[in-house]
């Protein structure tokens, strides 16, 4: 996941125009890198979906953002990209921007779940946000698949179900966690943080 | 209605309005509306209940307070007009509370399900309902502005529990 270093320069350089035209003002880091087809940005600047789009539409997949506060904690959750599939806008817009927050992105964002799994077998990502109550193919059956597919991609369900078995169905699909509606950051964030530590320690073994 | 059904309701405006709003709304004295159509200004969220219970329930908001509700759940700090975003954060709200009603309801003994949340905005909007279901009515306010809560709902048949 490293640069080439000189190589990639034009390319950075590039990039870096192309930014500053789909986001007027917006402060692009002055370190700002390649890495891996990825750029890494200073992300004071709010980044609205319709600039996410046509970053994605200018063949940069992945967005490394350096936010103000982002400190040591969310070092297991930078970098890392994530899907997430919900049929209400308002919980993809309000979730994605927590996670970029954390240093993640996200990298596609789904309202049904066949879109979902289009998303994910796309972008292999770390993690997927799924919904279990989908207008056609339910969340649990996406969570199957996925979880078939990539083991290792944490899936973390979410929902307004509190329903016992339905919770119960969820994690036997595959589903590495299980969150309930509404979600607010202070409860998102050691959730993820635990989900991703998980995963490194498994790694060193 | 019963306070069975209108319990968990109140429980579920009160929780959800608390978490994504960040301040508890002040609940009024429900009552029960002459009949319909009856008319309110703003925002009105329609969701549809079925099971052992069936109806509708629709939540009205003043503009403003549902602008401001708006902005508290898109982490922005103001919202200038109702777009496409702010109509869906007030219907995941809508979704949520009715949602954590349910709950409440199934303890209740009364399974029911919802059906996806609608949004209406205008002035004057009249609400009539073909079943002519008694609406009871709980006002309450929160961020300076109100919020009506409107129960429409009848034990489906007899085999209510």
């Amino acid at each position: 996941m490293q640069a080439d270093g000189a190589e990639k320069k034009p390319y950075v350089k590039s990039v870096r125009s192309r930014i500053e035209d789909i986001v007027p003002g917006m402060a692009v880091a002055e370190d700002i890198k390649n890495t891996a087809g990825g750029i890494i940005v200073a992300a004071d600047t709010f980044l609205t979906r319709a600039h996410i789009d046509k970053l994605r539409d200018c063949g940069i997949d992945r967005l490394y953002i350096q936010t103000c506060d982002m400190n040591k904690e969310f070092d297991p959750l930078r970098n890392k990209r994530a899907v997430v599939v919900d049929d209400s806008l308002f919980f993809r817009h309000m979730f994605s921007k927590m996670l970029y927050r954390m240093g993640m992105f996200v990298c596609g964002e789904a309202p049904t779940a066949e879109d979902g799994l289009e998303a994910v077998s796309v972008y292999s990502p770390e993690l997927v946000v799924m919904d279990i109550h989908l207008p056609k193919m339910d969340g649990r059956l996406a969570i199957k698949h996925i979880h078939k597919k990539m083991p290792q991609t944490k899936i973390l369900a979410v929902s307004t179900d509190t329903e016992k078995a339905t919770i119960i169905e969820t994690f036997r699909a595959g589903a590495n966690d299980y969150m309930v509606k509404p979600i607010k950051w202070d409860i998102l964030k050691p959730r993820l943080l635990k989900l991703f530590s998980d995963n490194e320690n498994n790694a060193a073994h | 209605m019963k306070a069975e059904y209108l319990n968990p309701f109140l429980k579920g405006i009160s929780s959800i309005l608390e978490e994504v709003a960040g301040e508890r709304p002040a609940l009024g004295r429900p009552f029960l509306r002459p009949g319909y159509p009856y008319s309110v200004d703003g925002v009105a969220i329609f969701i549809g209940v079925t099971g052992h219970l069936s109806g509708q329930v629709v939540i009205c908001i003043q503009e403003a307070c549902a602008r401001g509700i708006a902005a508290a759940m898109l982490m922005e700090g103001s919202i200038a007009k109702l777009d496409e975003y702010a109509q869906s954060a007030l219907a995941e709200l809508v979704n949520m509370i009715v949602a954590s009603a349910t709950i409440g309801l199934a303890e209740a003994g009364y399974r029911t399900d919802i059906t996806p949340p609608s949004v209406v905005t205008g002035e004057k909007i009249e609400i009539s309902n073909q079943a002519k279901i008694p609406t009871l009515a709980i006002p309450l306010s929160i961020m300076n502005g109100k919020i009506e809560v409107n129960l429409s709902l009848v034990e489906a048949g007899a085999a209510g529990k």
